[in-house]
C-alpha cells in the first residue's frame, strides 16, 4: 500500500499533477501582465482559484478517509492524488504569487501551505521507510511478548539478586521500578533514554561483579547477563516506539497547519477583495 | 531455641494458605536473603533488616543499619524496641506478627505480604508512555488554537480596528492629508497585514493608511481618490471626439497598478501604446499621426514645429527631409557658422579674436533639461555694442523699438548741440563752442538744433542699416520720413518637438555638435534638429539588445495637457450617480 499509492493507476495522479504544472508554467511564461506578475491578473486569479480548489480537496481527504466506500473514487485515489496534487501546489501557488513575498497574511498563507506540504512529504517518507524498519526491529516476536519478557527479567533479577548485597539489590529494584519506555514527545522520538534505570543497573552491577568473589560473584555475573538481555530488549522496544512516533509526529504538524492554512487562505481571499 | 515461622499467602480466591517453617536459632534474623530465619524476599526489603532477641524481660527487635527506616513496630516508625505477643513488626511490604508460641517453639511468628509490591509488567506499563497522543497536545487543539490566533490577528482585530474603532465617520471627518500622514504601525493598524505588496515610492507617504485609497469595502479603488491629488491629469484623447473606452473610461487603476513595490506605477510597456498606434487610423480615422510600433525600428521621422511667419505668429509642423528641410522663419539674420569660426570672431574695439562655443549663448535652464532663450543683452551685446557716435563710443542705443532708438538719437544729438563742446568735424561753431558761458541766441539755437536733427537722421540711417539693427534684424523702410523704419518681429520656437520630452542634461556626454550641425549652418533659417537616425544610433525600442531600450513614455507623455482634465470624468460620474 505504501508504495502503491505512488504508482496507483499507473501514475494517474502524477500525470494529472504534471499536466497542471506544465499548463501553469506555460501560461506564466506566455502571460505578459501589466507591472510585475502577481495574483491579481487574470492568470493570477486563475492559478489562485486552482490552488484554493486543490487545497480544499486535499483537506477534504481528512474527512473522506473516515468515510468508507463513499463516492466513486477509492481511498487510494484520494491518497495518491493527495500526494501528487499536494506537491504540485509548490509550483502552482508560487506562480500564483508571481514570486512576490512579504510580511503579510498572503505570504502567511503561502508559508503555511509550504509547511503543510513539507510535513506531508515527511509523512510520505515516513510511511515509505519506517514500517519496514519497524518490522525488522520487531523480529519474530510481537511487541506485547517482549514487554512480558522484560517484566519476567525484572522478576528474575530480584530472584538472582536476593542474596546479593543491598547495593546491588537496590539497583535491581530501581531497574524494575524506575525503567520507563517512551515518555514525552521528544523521548519517544529519540528512541533512547539516557537515564534508563536498567542500563544504569547493568553498568554498575558489572563493575560491582568484579569486586565480588565466590557465590556473590556467580550471582552477580548471572545478574549482569539477565540485565544485559533486558537492556537489549528495552532498546528494541524504544526503537519500536521511535518508529511509531515518527510515523505519527508529522500529523501533529500536518493537521494543525492545515487548519491554520484554511483559515489564512480564507482571510487571504476575503481581504484581497475587501481592499480591492 | 525453636522458632515457628508461619508464612501466609493469600490465594486468588481469597483463601489463605499457610506454610510453617520451624527453625532453630539463637536470634531470629529478618531479611531478604536465604540466610535469614524470617525470609522476606520481596522488593523493598534489605538483605538484613533486623534481629529478634529473646531477653529476660521479653522479646526485643533490633533494627540493623539502613534498615531502620524500613521497619515499624506496632505501626510506629521505630527501628528497635520491645515486642510482645500480638505485636506487629512491619518490614517493607511484610507484616510479621508475634504469635502465642505453641508446642516446642519458643517464638511463633506469622509472615504475610500485606502491602502490594506491584507486578513487574504492570509497573513497566505504568511507567511508560508510548503513544504521542498521550504526551502531545491534541492535533485538533493545536489546529483550533492556530486557527483562532490567525483569525483574531489577521481578520477580527483588523476589521474592528478598520471599521469599528478607527474607521467609519471618525475617519471620514479627517483632513485627507492629515489622515495620510498619520503614523501607523502594525499591529495597531492591523489591516497592514492585508497589504499585498509594497506601495510605490511616490505613494509611500500614505502607505500605512489603507483606507486613504480603499474607501469602501469590496469596491475597487475609485478614480476620485486619484484625482483628489492628481487634479491636473488630462485625457490621452478628447473623449468628446474619440470614443475609445479603453483610454477614456477605464479606471485609473486599470493602468496604474499599485502595490508593485519599487517598479514605476506608470505604464512603461511599448505594446500598450503600439496596440493603437501601430494602426492609428483604425481607432482615429481623421488623425494626422503616423503609425508607430517601436522607436528603434518603426518610428516616423521627426516632425518639428517651426515658425512660418514670425509677424503673423504662424507655425507649421514640417517633417525633417534632407531634400526639403524645414526652415525656421524667425526674421533673424544670423549664422552659427560665422560665430563658431574655429579661428574665432573679431571682438569690436579690442582688435582680438574670440573663439566662441555653444555655451556662450546657450545656457541651460534651472533644471538642465532645456535651454534658456538667447537674450541680446546677455549673449550678444558684448560684441554687438549698439554704439552709434564715434566721438561718444561708450554711448549705446537701447535694444528696443524703432521709436525708442529714434528718441534716443534725437535726445543725444539735441543735448550735444545745445550743450556745445562737440568734437565733430563738420559741426557748426555753435555746436563746437566751449560749453557753459552765455546762453544761446534764438538763431544759434535754431542752427544747433538743425545740426542735431541732421546728425540724428544720419546716425539713424547708419544704425538701421547693416551697421547695427540690420546686422541681425530685417529692417525695412516704411516711408520717406527720416525714421520710417520697421524691424521685422522676431519669433523663435522654444521647442521644436513639444510633444516629446528630451532632457539635455542626460545627454551631455556627446558634444552639442554631435547632434546639432551648427558649425556648418550658414543660414538663420536652418532647423538644427538632428534626424531620428541620430537618436537611433544610441536608442532602440523596448526590446533593444545593443541600444538603450527606450519605450514610448521615455519621450512621450500619455496624459496630454492640451486635452480635458480627467477629474471632469469623476465629476460627471458623480452627477450621473446622484
Amino acid at each position: 500500500m505504501h508504495t502503491s499509492i505512488l504508482v496507483f493507476r499507473n501514475f494517474r495522479y502524477l500525470k494529472i499533477a504534471l499536466a497542471l504544472i506544465v499548463v501553469a508554467v506555460l501560461a506564466y511564461v506566455i502571460h505578459d501582465p501589466l507591472g510585475r506578475p502577481n495574483g491579481g491578473t487574470w492568470l493570477g486569479y486563475s492559478l489562485g482559484g486552482l490552488c484554493a480548489a486543490i487545497i480544499v480537496w486535499l483537506a477534504w481527504f481528512g474527512v473522506r478517509k473516515r468515510r468508507y466506500g463513499v463516492g466513486k473514487l477509492l481511498l487510494e485515489d484520494w491518497a495518491s492524488g493527495h500526494v501528487y496534487l499536494g506537491l504540485s501546489l509548490l509550483i502552482i501557488a508560487t506562480l500564483h504569487s508571481g514570486f512576490q513575498f512579504g510580511i503579510n497574511v498572503h505570504t502567511l498563507a503561502y508559508a503555511l501551505m509550504v509547511l503543510v506540504i513539507g510535513s506531508g512529504a515527511f509523512g510520505l517518507y515516513a510511511y515509505m521507510r519506517y514500517p519496514r524498519l519497524r518490522s525488522i526491529n520487531r523480529g519474530e516476536g510481537a511487541l506485547g511478548d517482549v514487554w512480558a519478557l522484560v517484566a519476567g527479567m525484572s522478576r528474575d533479577c530480584y530472584e538472582i539478586a536476593r542474596d546479593l548485597p543491598d547495593e546491588v539489590y537496590r539497583l535491581v529494584e530501581d531497574a524494575d521500578k524506575e525503567t520507563r519506555i517512551g515518555g514525552g514527545v521528544w523521548r519517544q522520538l529519540s528512541g533512547r533514554d539516557p537515564n534508563c534505570a536498567s542500563t544504569r543497573a547493568l553498568e554498575e552491577v558489572r563493575g560491582m561483579a568484579e569486586r565480588y568473589s565466590g557465590k556473590d560473584a556467580d550471582a552477580a555475573r548471572r545478574l549482569v547477563r539477565v540485565l544485559a538481555r533486558k537492556v537489549e530488549l528495552l532498546t528494541r522496544i524504544r526503537k519500536d516506539i521511535q518508529y511509531k512516533a515518527l510515523l505519527d509526529i508529522w500529523l501533529y504538524f500536518h493537521i494543525p497547519l492545515t487548519v491554520a492554512l484554511l483559515g489564512a487562505l480564507a482571510i487571504h481571499i476575503f481581504t484581497v477583495f475587501l481592499y480591492w | 531455641m525453636e522458632v515457628l515461622v508461619r508464612y501466609l499467602t493469600k490465594k486468588r480466591d481469597g483463601a489463605i494458605a499457610t506454610r510453617d517453617a520451624l527453625v532453630t536459632c539463637e536470634t531470629v534474623r529478618f531479611g531478604r536473603s536465604t540466610d535469614n530465619e524470617v525470609e522476606l524476599p520481596a522488593p523493598g526489603v534489605l538483605l538484613h533488616e533486623g534481629v529478634l532477641h529473646k531477653r529476660a524481660g521479653g522479646l526485643f527487635f533490633e533494627g540493623e543499619g539502613e534498615g531502620r527506616n524500613n521497619v515499624t513496630i506496632d505501626g510506629q516508625p521505630i527501628a528497635s524496641g520491645p515486642v510482645k505477643i500480638g505485636s506487629t513488626i512491619g518490614v517493607g511490604p511484610y507484616d510479621v506478627i508475634v504469635l502465642l508460641p505453641q508446642g516446642e517453639a519458643e517464638i511463633a511468628l506469622s509472615v504475610e505480604l500485606v502491602r502490594p509490591v506491584g507486578d513487574a509488567l504492570t509497573t513497566l506499563r505504568n511507567n511508560s508512555v508510548t503513544r504521542l497522543e498521550q504526551s502531545a497536545i491534541g492535533k485538533r487543539s493545536l489546529g483550533w488554537g492556530a486557527l483562532a490566533v490567525i483569525v483574531l490577528a489577521f481578520l477580527i482585530w483588523p476589521l474592528i480596528e478598520t471599521y469599528g474603532i478607527g474607521g467609519g465617520d471618525a475617519a471620514l471627518s479627517k483632513n485627507p492629508i492629515e489622515m495620510a500622514l498619520e503614523t501607523k504601525t502594525w499591529p495597531i493598524a492591523a489591516d497592514l497585514a492585508w497589504v499585498t505588496g509594497p506601495v510605490s515610492g511616490p505613494h509611500k507617504f500614505f502607505a500605512q493608511n489603507c483606507s486613504f485609497c480603499h474607501e469602501r469595502p469590496f469596491v475597487r479603488v475609485q478614480d476620485s481618490v486619484c484625482t483628489a491629488c492628481h487634479a491636473e491629469i488630462n485625457f490621452h484623447v478628447d473623449p468628446k471626439v474619440h470614443d475609445l473606452p479603453e483610454v477614456t473610461t477605464a479606471l485609473c487603476q486599470s493602468c496604474h497598478k499599485e502595490h508593485q513595490g519599487a517598479a514605476p506605477i506608470t505604464r512603461q510597456d511599448q505594446t500598450f501604446c503600439s496596440s493603437c498606434h501601430q494602426d492609428i487610423e483604425r481607432v482615429a480615422g481623421d488623425t494626422k499621426l503616423r503609425d508607430v510600433t517601436s522607436f528603434g525600428t518603426d518610428h516616423p521621422e521627426f516632425n518639428p514645429t517651426v515658425v512660418v511667419d514670425a509677424a503673423a505668429k504662424t507655425f507649421a509642423r514640417v517633417r525633417l527631409d534632407k531634400a526639403n528641410w524645414p526652415t525656421e522663419n524667425s526674421n533673424l539674420t544670423f549664422t552659427h557658422k560665422k560665430h563658431l569660426n574655429p579661428q574665432g570672431i573679431l571682438v569690436p574695439g579690442k582688435q582680438q579674436r574670440r573663439v566662441m562655443d555653444c555655451a556662450d549663448c546657450h545656457t541651460t535652464d534651472g533644471g538642465g533639461t532645456g535651454y534658456s532663450p538667447v537674450v541680446m543683452e546677455d549673449h550678444c551685446s558684448d560684441c554687438h555694442l549698439l554704439n552709434f557716435e564715434p566721438t561718444a563710443p561708450t554711448r549705446r542705443l537701447p535694444h528696443g523699438s524703432v521709436e525708442d532708438v529714434t528718441n534716443s538719437l534725437r535726445e543725444f544729438y539735441g543735448d550735444l548741440a545745445l550743450r556745445g563742446g562737440a568734437d565733430v568735424e563738420d559741426a557748426p561753431a555753435v555746436v563746437r563752442r566751449r560749453p557753459g558761458g552765455r546762453s544761446l541766441s534764438q538763431e544759434e539755437r535754431l542752427e544747433a538744433l538743425a545740426w542735431a536733427d541732421k546728425a540724428a537722421r544720419d546716425a539713424g540711417a547708419r544704425v538701421f542699416s547693416r551697421s547695427a539693427c540690420g546686422t541681425c534684424h530685417e529692417v525695412t523702410r516704411t516711408g520717406d520720413g527720416p525714421f520710417d523704419y520697421a524691424v521685422a518681429p522676431v519669433l523663435v520656437v522654444d521647442r521644436w518637438l513639444p510633444k516629446g520630452r528630451f532632457d539635455h542634461s542626460q545627454h551631455s556626454s556627446p558634444g552639442c555638435v554631435d547632434c546639432h550641425a551648427a558649425p556648418d549652418s550658414a543660414k538663420a533659417t536652418d532647423v538644427l534638429l538632428p534626424q531620428i537616425e541620430t537618436c537611433q544610433a544610441c536608442h532602440g525600442g523596448e526590446a533593444a539588445v545593443q541600444r538603450v531600450p527606450s519605450t514610448c513614455v521615455s519621450c512621450h507623455d500619455f496624459h496630454l495637457d492640451f486635452h480635458p482634465p480627467m477629474r471632469e470624468r469623476v465629476r460627471n460620474a458623480r452627477v450621473e450617480d446622484g
